[in-house]
């Protein structure tokens, strides 16, 4: 992937679920753990460029009035002006990066408890419940086991995408619908907030559902990549990577629904099946490493298409359809979890998935609604 | 899709059913798995062989449109020296053409029964014949038949050639040679197929059997001596606009062409058998015949077969060799030796020779040999020691209501079909059997009809549909296969089908359980074989082996190396048995392969039975040194264009080494015979004990 320097999180991944305390993957040192990396592009200041600044300004400031106030010429001018989105363009891609992961948190809120009763993971947008998940029990877990021996034949097959995938795995997107770094920087920034709201949505999830990652629970899985030191359920990279997927095909169907001569996407319908298909690829390639269980990638799956959903709204308004996931012993495969992608036949219902029939109105924010904007004017022939 | 309920396995239905158990699943369920490049909907030509009740001959059938049917039979290219009246039977390679789909509807294992039932309608009326079989394979493109052509045979001889040919004496000390190679991917106008002074090419004929038909053969496209010449003439040394013109880049079968890699199988066989080397051979006295088999053949490993590609491409060999004799020595029945390389197989089947297809590869070699025309079949071992797709229940272990349970493992992702074959010996009194299946989440597996079975007199078909919860995800059939052997055929859908609507066969650990119910004991083990379920070279299509997954098999030594000899006694999987299962018969050299440095068998090869009758149909003949080391794999051939080299590694690289030796041994009395290898590293006394039988005689490179 060409340039990506400036966009938030695209280079750097520190602070992503699965990726933290992975050697080689933290992004600019003194950020790792804000999720919101790199913080500090470019990271410290040249000496030799401070010295040469100091000496040049020392030589020549004497053609200056050597005093701005005193004897300074006046005249009118005027500051920024005010608002939440009026200087969004002014200010750096971490900064802006900073200010929806914030603006999307205020509206949050999670509790330990279900409103069902029990214990488990409710995530709500202004008391609006979105999203609940209930933790597998300990024997399920062993269960799930055997996907794990079944997908480790895959190792040699996709090693490259795995080691690839440890941070974001914005490339194996971004592929798909033809972006470039310097053509599509807003659209990258788009890809990047959503992976970093859905990494700290997911890990606080994690941490009201604490559980063992596979290589605790049996002696034969022997991952092939350092098991993450946060919970097994549920899976960052799907909850990432099915927010992605949500988000972009969100973008598609947006521009295709723009007059005819405007549009920029005769095979939308396609690509929005390879971008789920893609999601459904990342999440299970953790799986092929020996990483997560199937059961935490349909936790993640279901969680990330909400927050991909929410991401969306905030953007141009629109619903966020509640789900419940109460785990099955089932394998993930995009079909079963969402089977109207790809017109396949199956029911996430079967695999204790249930999604409401109507979705919480959320309206769009002034902080996303600007990068909407400028994503959809990339995208302007 | 299945059209009407009861054809989709055949069972329960007064159907004839003159095809086999493998076209019950891929012209029915299993069809919608395979991504055919010509849909069933549309198909219309199908390769197959065509077994005829002794008597008969195929013009019997050709040609004619039968009355209430849309079907005929298309001959190709048949060799004359196969007799048309013999006092067995015989199976012809044919090309089916099941009529206009649109006044037909989708072909399916139903109307493909019933149109050859109208077919060979007048051969059953007129004689109390037993019925003629069919074994089809995938549907060719429409474009690369032309439905009225038999191929014309007129050939001019490369004058020097001739002239050379004529010099020789009585008993020539050199004389005349065939290189035949049926492959993938044939670079037909590579450097290396030249003559000594690079004006003309080597190559008599190729035929790439899925290229779009130009009219000169009943399928695909033929190049001769002086097509080949033209386009190196018209193009100058440009392959690429070479094989671009001569319609060898195309598309075919949905695949990209091979040809269009820097490497193919078939570039580095061809060149490894027939290629320019500094031997001191006068390869100008080599020629060479190449049939490129339909990518649809090469690419699909098991269902579809390729009996009727394979043996219209023996047939066209054949024949071509007796044009070559003709044109060079003034007689088509001179002693002209053939060599024919054939680098393909399948890991199922009887394995002693009674496969039709290796039945009828036997019978031809045979007539030509009788014809005192020196012929060599050679083929590769196979390359599946390893893979665990092989395993033996032996008679002891099938105790009367004691279920043994075969541990099948299906890989995730697995876009194509799996298919494992359960061979009951049937030679004795008979022997009662139950079979069922549990998924990989312990759920039994709903059969359509009872899976009993009998193996032995009194036998009969047994087909049934599998499905998990109301979901059709495999089919079994169970048959008798011949006086010798009742065969299981189950097959498994896709883990995860390229077409997502369709219903998947969940990944893991199946268990198919086989209990004795009654009858006598087998006289012999029960073998279990799995097909070939992975992407050829130079073909994605997203294949996953599956294989049998058994504590016992012990696939690696104590201090990690592969398994180099044969698992304990007590074990499922055997590594001895998995020879390729179209060369188990008496007229074929199997080759396998060892490592050039130290002599020992390669961490893939195949290997016949481990306690072979000597010199039986099934062992392994000779060995090759097809790797450089364990660390340097693979051996050097030419790539697509000349002047590349690449180095793959299987047996099929070792099998043109030793078809090489054979030719230049015809060719040239005073060459040198070849060395034998020593093994010269320390190896187990097991693995020396096994060695002669692993690897037949090993040769030196």
């Amino acid at each position: 992937m060409s340039s990506l320097s400036g966009t938030s999180g695209t280079s750097g991944t520190s602070g992503t679920s699965g990726t933290s305390g992975t050697s080689g993957t933290s992004g600019t040192s003194g950020t790792s753990g804000t999720g919101v990396a790199p913080f500090i592009p470019g990271g410290s200041v040249n000496p030799l460029l401070a010295g040469g600044l100091i000496v040049s300004g020392m030589s020549i400031r004497h053609v200056a009035d050597p005093d701005d106030v005193q004897g300074a010429t006046v005249f009118p001018y005027n500051d920024m002006p005010l608002g939440p989105a009026a200087n969004l363009a002014q200010w750096a891609p971490w900064v802006r990066a900073s200010l929806y992961l914030t603006d999307t948190i205020k509206s949050l809120d999670w509790r330990a408890s279900l409103p069902s009763g029990g214990t488990g993971f409710a995530l709500s947008y202004r008391r609006k419940i979105l999203v609940t998940l209930k933790r597998p029990s300990p024997d399920l877990f062993r269960l799930q086991l055997k996907h794990l021996r079944s997908y480790s034949d895959q190792r040699a097959d996709r090693a490259a995408e795995v080691l690839t995938q440890v941070g974001f795995p914005t490339d194996y997107f971004a592929g798909i619908i033809g972006l470039n770094g310097d053509a599509n920087p807003r659209t990258f920034e788009l890809i990047a907030i959503t992976q970093v709201i859905a990494s700290h949505l997911v890990l606080v999830a994690k941490n009201h559902l604490p559980a063992l990652r596979p290589d605790k629970r049996g002696a034969s899985v022997l991952p092939m990549i350092p098991t993450p030191a946060h919970s097994s359920f549920p899976s960052g990279h799907a909850t990432e990577a099915f927010a992605v997927a949500t988000v972009l095909s969100g973008l598609l169907e947006h521009l295709d629904a723009l007059p005819p001569a405007k549009r920029r996407f005769p095979v939308k319908d396609k690509l929005v099946k390879l971008l789920y298909k893609q999601a459904e690829r990342i999440a299970v390639n953790r799986t092929v490493a020996g990483v997560h269980f199937p059961v935490d990638t349909w936790a993640g799956a279901a969680l990330g298409e909400a927050v991909g959903q929410l991401i969306l709204a905030r953007c141009r308004g629109g619903p966020v359809v509640p789900r419940d996931y109460d785990p099955t012993d089932s394998d993930f495969q995009l079909t079963q979890f969402i089977p109207a992608v790809t017109g396949g036949a199956g029911n996430p219902a079967n695999h204790g998935l249930t999604r409401a029939a109507t979705g919480v109105a959320v309206p769009s924010g002034p902080l996303f609604a600007w990068l909407w904007r400028k994503v959809v004017e990339e995208h302007a022939l | 899709m299945i059209t009407d309920g009861g054809n989709s396995a055949g069972g329960g239905s007064a159907e004839p059913r003159l095809t086999g158990a493998y076209e019950a699943w891929t012209y029915g369920q299993g069809s919608a798995y395979a991504a055919l490049a010509v849909p069933l909907a549309v198909a219309r030509f199908v390769p197959a062989i065509m077994t005829l009740p002794p008597g008969a001959a195929p013009e019997d059938l050709a040609d004619q449109p039968t009355d209430g049917g849309t079907g005929r039979v298309l001959l190709p290219v048949l060799w004359t020296g196969l007799s048309r009246r013999a006092r067995t039977a015989v199976p012809w390679p044919v090309l089916l053409d099941f009529g206009d789909p649109l006044g037909r509807g989708p072909l399916d294992a139903g109307i493909v029964n019933r149109q050859l039932a109208i077919l060979t309608g007048p051969i059953l009326a007129s004689t109390n014949r037993t019925q003629p079989n069919f074994a089809l394979n995938a549907p060719l493109v429409t474009g690369t038949v032309s439905p009225a052509v038999r191929g014309s045979t007129a050939i001019a001889p490369d004058p020097r050639v001739l002239a050379r040919v004529n010099r020789t004496g009585a008993r020539p000390r050199v004389r005349l040679t065939v290189m035949a190679v049926i492959d993938d991917g044939i670079p037909f106008a590579h450097r290396n197929l030249l003559n000594e002074v690079g004006d003309s090419t080597r190559v008599e004929f190729c035929w790439l059997q899925s290229a779009t038909t130009n009219g000169n053969l009943l399928f695909g496209k033929q190049f001769t001596r002086t097509d080949i010449d033209a386009l190196r003439a018209t193009h100058g040394p440009d392959e690429d606009a070479i094989y671009h013109h001569a319609g060898a880049l195309e598309e075919t079968d949905g695949a990209p062409a091979t040809l269009g890699h820097v490497a193919s199988h078939g570039a580095h066989v061809l060149d490894a058998a027939a290629g320019r080397r500094n031997d001191g051979a006068d390869l100008d006295l080599l020629r060479v015949i190449a049939v490129q088999l339909p990518a649809s053949v090469t690419i699909d490993t098991t269902g579809y077969r390729k009996d009727g590609a394979v043996l219209a491409a023996l047939h066209y060999i054949f024949a071509r060799a007796d044009d070559i004799a003709l044109a060079y020595l003034g007689d088509a029945s001179a002693e002209l030796p053939l060599v024919i390389n054939l680098s393909y197989g399948f890991t199922g089947g009887p394995h002693d020779g009674s496969d039709p297809l290796e039945g009828a590869i036997a019978q031809m070699v045979a007539a030509r040999k009788a014809q005192n025309k020196p012929t060599t079949l050679v083929m590769p071992a196979g390359n599946s020691w390893a893979d665990a797709m092989l395993g033996e229940i032996a008679p002891g272990d099938l105790l009367v209501g004691r279920p043994f349970e075969i541990p099948w493992r299906l890989q995730p992702n697995d876009a194509t079909s799996s298919y494992l074959e359960i061979w009951a010996p049937a030679s004795g009194a008979p022997s009662s059997y139950r079979l069922s299946l549990t998924d990989p989440q312990g759920r039994a597996v709903t059969a359509s009809a009872s899976l009993a079975f009998t193996a032995g007199p009194g036998g009969a078909l047994v087909a049934a549909d599998l499905s998990l919860s109301g979901a059709v995800v495999g089919q079994v059939d169970i048959a008798p296969f011949n006086a010798a052997w009742t065969r299981a055929r189950i097959a498994l859908a896709s883990t995860e089908p390229r077409d997502q609507t369709l219903p998947a066969a969940p990944a893991g650990q199946w268990s198919v359980s086989l209990t004795r119910t009654g009858g006598a004991a087998p006289t012999g083990p029960v073998s279990c074989r799995i097909q070939r379920d992975n992407d050829p070279f130079g073909y994605v299509r997203g294949g996953k082996q599956s294989y049998f997954d058994e504590l016992a098999d012990e696939r690696q030594t104590p201090d990690g190396a592969p398994a180099r000899i044969e698992n304990p006694p007590g074990a499922f999987v055997r590594r001895f048995g998995t020879v390729n299962g179209l060369a188990t018969h008496d007229q074929v050299t199997v080759v396998s392969s060892h490592y050039a440095d130290t002599g020992r068998a390669t961490a893939y090869a195949s290997a016949g039975p481990l306690s072979p009758v000597p010199g039986a149909p099934g062992a392994v003949g000779v060995s090759m040194p097809a790797d450089a080391s364990t660390a340097l794999r693979g051996s050097l051939a030419a790539g697509t264009r000349s002047g590349s080299a690449i180095r793959l590694s299987g047996t099929s690289m070792a099998a043109p080494l030793y078809a090489r030796r054979i030719a230049l041994a015809h060719l040239d009395s005073a060459l040198p015979l070849s060395q034998v290898q020593p093994l010269t590293a320390p190896v187990s006394q097991a693995e020396d004990a096994e060695r002669p039988v692993r690897l037949g005689q090993a040769l030196a490179g």
